[in-house]
């Protein structure tokens, strides 16, 4: 596996890690760290966000995905099914690119079971 | 295999490429290129962002429906990536997503025909029956009611789904 392979998995298996621990975790050196991470960014696989650690600036790594769960988290279920408009084709597991889910707590299958329940 | 099938599996096809990789994994995949061609090609050719073209690429790799190689430029020292879109691959990436989504679907029937569920009026939750005891029927975040969620409606709809999904992975 390579280095930003290795990172995606971390970071599927964490949610979120600090880059200052990162590097130190995958045993490579920082600047080499950063250079993966930026462009994982570019390619819109991970979300960098400033943070402040005992007065340190260092980024918080987290998945594009899991920022986007998160984001949606804090509405509530009423104003999620109001986002999605059709619920009459396949679910939202078809092409969902999270292999090892959770069928319980998966938000996007509970939004969408809930529109087809409160519907008419 | 009768005509219309035919056509259901072009438009799942591209239902699913358009989830996974967005309008410009489907447009790379609908150019129908078999040979290798690298990300700056493509971004030249469909005047986008090659990040754009590259989150794409990586998105239908991830799926299974693209592979790359990667060579180091001597003159440059960067990494170049050269793709090639596994068009072969095209009905079992289909038929595993439709099976997937299948025992998904099953999961999901399972844990809410096993159970009655109740769910805040204003939307903050939706909570078992013995956890909306446990709760006094009043919703802990927004104080609301809970009530009692009919899905019966949304169960039948899911088992309709599953017979269908059965029958396509059947006919492809």
């Amino acid at each position: 596996m390579d280095t930003r392979e290795e990172i995606l998995r971390l970071l599927e298996e964490k949610k979120e890690i600090l880059q200052k621990d990162l590097w130190k975790e995958l045993n490579i050196d920082s600047s080499k760290c950063s250079r993966i991470l930026r462009k994982l960014e570019k390619e819109g696989l991970i979300k960098r966000l400033e943070v402040v650690v005992d007065g340190v600036k260092t980024f918080k790594i987290v998945s594009a995905n899991a920022e986007i769960e998160e984001e949606n988290r804090e509405l509530t279920l009423i104003e999620l099914m109001e986002r999605i408009e059709d619920v009459t084709g396949l679910p939202p597991c078809f092409g969902c690119m999270i292999y090892d889910c959770d069928s319980k707590s998966c938000l996007r299958l509970e939004i969408w079971f809930l529109k087809k329940a409160t519907l008419g | 295999m009768e005509a219309s099938q035919v056509g259901d599996i072009e438009e799942l096809i591209i239902e699913l490429i358009e989830r996974v990789a967005g309008e410009i994994g489907l447009v790379i995949y609908s150019m129908g290129i078999k040979e290798e061609f690298t990300d700056e090609q493509i971004a030249e050719e469909l005047k986008v962002e090659i990040n754009e073209v590259r989150k794409a690429l990586f998105s239908l790799y991830e799926l299974g429906l693209a592979k790359y190689r990667r060579i180091k430029d001597d003159d440059t020292g960067w990494m170049e990536y050269h793709w090639r879109i596994e068009y072969e691959r095209e009905r079992e990436v289909l038929i595993k997503e439709l099976q997937r989504t299948k025992e998904k679907l099953e999961e999901k029937l399972k844990i809410e025909d096993t159970s009655v569920y109740y769910i805040c009026l204003n939307g903050c939750i939706k909570a078992s029956y013995e956890e909306s005891m446990e709760y006094g029927f009043i919703c802990p975040k927004c104080g609301g009611n809970l009530e009692y969620l009919d899905s019966s409606k949304a169960l039948e709809d899911i088992k309709r789904e599953i017979e269908k999904i059965d029958k396509i992975i059947k006919s492809i």
